[in-house]
């Protein structure tokens, strides 16, 4: 019999021993099999030459996970499946897949890359995925990379010592070594400049950082989770994002659907942020009939954000104990009013009475949102998709206001 | 006590990951390659109920 090869093995083990975990070694060369390898159910890989320690924690959290998880096996495989996440709503097919993907990725150490457009939850489920994990007791840290200049996030992420630039009048404890033991979440890691990524792959792989102006290195234990609303494939393509980091990434990738595209969660979603905004009263108000229509008729572009927002506002101006359309947003009202328009001007309805102008209208704003959520609201190549100026598609956009240039920053 | 399989084709490895398992406190058992692992853990299975892990190097 000729000698079986690894990848065979490992598939071989994983159809007889399910439940096994199993550790890859593996040379740095061939890091994206075993990425493949992670995805089909591989417990953790290591890179040669590794640590006899960090050898000795890898299989000691694959013991513990054994442990917790005996039960798991034996339970039924037909089951349905359930998930206790707090703050976690979900009834959709594609949202269920992402649930099921936070429960296998939990109680490993692997970095996980969670994709979305704004406001879809990313950091709600970075939290989700901290919360369940074995790290859960042990500090979450956020930082959110876009939101400081390029050498402030260098000192927060690392730390810096005493005199390293004009101005560090004492060493500082970097954000790596504050969540040391736990999870480090990292928001809008596209906007993380390439020196820093560079950096950052090195914490990765050595698990160990070096303060700025530093000369000693300060071993950490930090699970990452990134985030991004960026295509980070597309930017590795054109070199703005390091292709070493975004492998080291992409072990686990969540894709997070647009709300949009999500619609029988939209009211679940309302009653759980109603039950929320209202938690010390005594009776929950109730959503009337029409609110809850134009709840779901909304495209909802600032996505679960946008609507916990609207709940909110719905919920100070709150008269009785129930919501009703006039107490939402007016941008939602007069989008859902003309949601209804049109479709009544789609099947022909006898009774409408817009205009062919208004008709016209409403139809190039239907293009112009479809365009623009097709490029995740970036204005210039939707212009560009569109083949009109820049200066025009502004024009377009506020031209329908209101709601034109509100819902664009309702995106960010 | 967890049970550990190392697979590797290279023996030196094998002996060298054995002793470090070993030393800590972990049972391990060896494999020079897929077949004879895949022979071993179906043994230990049917032997013992204790869970197993597998740690192998990847061959290239």
């Amino acid at each position: 019999m000729s000698p079986m090869d690894g990848m065979t093995l490992f598939h071989e083990i994983k159809a007889i021993f399910p439940a096994m975990p199993v550790i890859l070694l593996t040379a740095y060369a061939s890091v994206e099999t075993a990425i493949e390898a992670m995805k089909s159910g591989a417990f953790d890989y290591l890179t040669k030459p590794f640590k006899v320690d960090e050898m000795l924690e890898t299989v000691r959290r694959a013991e513990a996970l054994l442990k917790s998880n005996s039960v798991v096996v034996a339970a039924d495989p037909n089951a349905p499946l359930r998930y206790q996440f707090e703050n976690l709503i979900a009834t959709n097919a594609t949202m269920l897949q992402v649930c099921e993907m936070i429960q296998r990725v939990a109680p490993t150490a692997a970095t996980v890359l969670i994709n979305g457009e704004s406001g879809t939850g990313k950091e709600v489920i970075a939290r989700t995925i901290h919360n369940t994990s074995p790290r859960k007791e042990k500090p979450w840290v956020a930082v959110n990379c876009a939101a400081l200049p390029e050498n402030l996030l260098e000192s927060e992420m690392f730390g810096h010592v005493k005199g390293a630039f004009t101005g560090a009048a004492s060493d500082k404890e970097g954000l790596f070594e504050t969540a040391n033991g736990g999870t480090l979440f990292l928001d809008e890691i596209s906007s993380l400049p390439l020196m820093l990524q560079g950096k950052l792959l090195r914490v990765l792989q050595e698990k160990e950082i070096r303060r700025v102006g530093g000369t000693t290195n300060i071993a950490v234990d930090v699970r990452v989770i990134a985030a991004s609303n960026t295509n980070l494939e597309q930017m590795v393509v054109q070199g703005t994002f390091r292709a070493d980091l975004y492998y080291r990434f992409a072990v686990i990738t969540l894709d997070i659907p647009p709300l949009r595209e999500r619609p029988e969660d939209i009211l679940p979603l309302a009653r759980h942020f109603i039950n929320a905004e209202t938690s010390d009263c005594k009776v929950h108000p109730t959503l009337s009939q029409e609110a809850a229509d134009v709840l779901v008729s909304y495209k909802w572009p600032g996505n679960v954000r946008e609507l916990e927002n609207a709940i909110k506002h719905a919920v100070i101006f709150l008269q009785d104990g129930t919501i009703t359309p006039d107490l939402l947003p007016p941008r939602i009202l007069s989008r859902a009013q003309e949601a209804k328009v049109q479709r009544a001007t789609a099947t022909g309805a006898a009774n409408t009475n817009t205009s062919l102008k208004g008709f016209l209208k409403l139809k190039e704003k239907e293009y112009l949102e479809q365009i623009l959520s097709s490029t995740n609201g970036d204005k210039e190549k939707a212009a560009q998709t569109l083949q009109v100026s820049l200066a025009t598609l502004y024009r377009k956009l506020s031209e329908d206001a209101p709601g034109g240039e509100d819902r664009l920053a309702a995106q960010d | 006590m967890t049970k550990i399989l190392i697979v590797d084709d290279e023996a030196r490895i094998l002996l060298l990951l054995q002793s470090l398992l070993k030393a800590n406190g972990f049972e391990a058992a060896t494999a020079r390659d897929g077949n004879q692992a895949l022979e071993l853990q179906k043994k230990t299975l049917s032997t013992s109920s204790s869970p197993t892990c597998a740690c192998r190097r990847w061959m290239e």
